[in-house]
């Protein structure tokens, strides 16, 4: 981790949540364009989400300002935490599979900042990453309780009747 | 010439309104992502650049991009790169697509953009499989792969780009995989500032007829080695390597091919004037 100001926090955490909104507005693409509404309407409600957290990092610390160059950004991982790998993606993605990969972005996130608290060579910096990872937690908890209202997905649910015709 | 631009671009800028019909889950999506990102790092707006491309799910890209693009025929998106390229210079000029359409139906054009060392970059999305068409193997496919378009697997050698693409005269040899989005950005970056024909092959797995690829995020690793500016020793590495090292492997330094060009001298009315009865 080579987060070592203020500035440079604030321009890693307005680009995570900007990256989160604009991967689900992507994923929110690919289903409607597979037919799967009910999930692409699912990921369109957390891409609004999470353009809030953006606007809202924007309004109280100027964040939006801070964007660095692509190279400059240390996630520690191969893309910004909260946002979904594309590869997870299925056509016939179910409800619960979908929040569940919400919820492990959002533990991706939360264990960003947690580490960053801990590495942090400074209070200022120690301080702001640990109010972000309460941040975090709180959304790893709305996720939480999502979920449990979910009912399970079908066993099987990527199992297709009519297949593609070389599988 | 460059155009200056009045406030930075972001990817967002380089897209299109179009929306990608690939399969959810396909390596494409992020190769278009990093693409776009790469290109708001040049600085270049969306008109000086074009994106060309053959025929296969990967070469649909040109449609996604807000540059000029030229969707071509199966296997030709070199040649009309390298034509566009040559006659208009100042653009910056990218060839993309698939493993059938680059190294089958497009293999000669290949070894000869290779050799002729046009300044462009080659984005070739590698899933080892004709994914439009169904799901045949492609030259990249692995002999053993089993499927009910190749019954018991072709037991065909595959074809190894990479060390062609080094001894046809590549200026610029990297790998990377989709699921790396901000690497394989600045890889892309890389071969766009290189001078001279740059080849980056990009795992892009086919999560449809290959679902088994999906794994790939657990084998690609970063090449243990530095790169290097000798072309055999990059050769022998990528002989022997297992297929899934990433980054940059070779980077050249021969001129690129481009000869004088005047484009007072030479226009669409010349040609014209050639087909007259």
């Amino acid at each position: 981790m080579t987060i070592t100001d203020v500035a440079t926090l604030l321009a890693h955490a307005h680009a995570m949540e900007q990256e989160a909104a604009e991967r689900y507005e992507e994923l929110a693409a690919q289903m409607y364009a597979v037919n799967n509404s009910k999930i692409g309407d699912l990921f369109t409600k957390l891409a609004e989400i999470e353009a809030k957290h953006a606007a809202q990092l924007s309004l109280e610390h100027g964040a939006a300002n801070l964007a660095l160059t692509a190279s400059d950004y240390k996630w520690n991982s191969l893309e910004s935490p909260e946002a979904i790998p594309i590869g997870e993606m299925h056509y016939l993605l179910p409800e619960r599979r979908a929040m569940t990969l919400a919820l492990a972005a959002e533990h991706r996130a939360l264990a960003f900042y947690e580490r960053l608290a801990d590495d942090a060579p400074n209070e200022k910096l120690r301080a702001m990453a640990a109010e972000f990872a309460a941040d975090e937690a709180t959304h790893v908890r709305i996720v939480q309780a999502w979920l449990l209202r979910l009912e399970a997905d079908v066993e099987n649910w990527h199992e297709d009747m009519d297949p593609p015709v070389s599988l | 010439m460059s155009t200056e631009t009045a406030c930075p671009l972001t990817a967002r800028d380089y897209k299109s309104e179009l929306k990608p019909v690939w399969c959810p889950g396909c390596g494409d999506f992020s190769v278009l992502m990093a693409i776009t990102k790469a290109l708001a790092e040049t600085g270049r707006r969306p008109e000086e650049i074009a994106v060309i491309s053959g025929i296969g799910c990967s070469s649909r890209l040109p449609a996604y991009t807000n540059c000029y693009g030229f969707h071509g025929v199966h296997g030709r998106a070199l040649p009309l790169a390298a034509g566009l390229k040559l006659s208009r210079p100042d653009l910056l000029v990218i060839a993309a697509g698939g493993d059938g359409d680059g190294y089958s139906i497009g293999g000669n054009h290949f070894l000869h953009a290779c050799r002729r060392n046009v300044d462009l970059t080659y984005i070739v999305m590698d899933n080892q499989v004709y994914g439009m068409t169904k799901g045949q193997p492609s030259p990249t496919t692995p002999p053993e792969w089993d499927s009910a378009l190749a019954p018991g697997g072709t037991g065909l050698r595959p074809f190894h780009p990479l060390v062609i693409a080094l001894a046809a005269g590549a200026n610029f040899v990297a790998r990377s995989f989709s699921g790396d989005p901000a690497n394989t950005a600045q890889l892309v970056l890389e071969a766009i500032r290189h001078p001279g024909f740059s080849l980056i092959e990009i795992l892009s797995p086919c999560v449809t007829f290959r679902p088994e690829d999906r794994n790939w995020a657990k084998r690609v690793h970063p090449a243990a080695v530095d790169e290097t500016q000798d072309r055999a020793r990059a050769a022998r590495r990528v002989l022997t390597d297992d297929g899934f090292n990433t980054g940059i492997l070779f980077r050249g330094d021969r001129p690129p091919y481009q000869p004088p060009y005047n484009p007072a001298e030479a226009g669409p009315v010349d040609f014209e004037v050639e087909f007259r009865p």
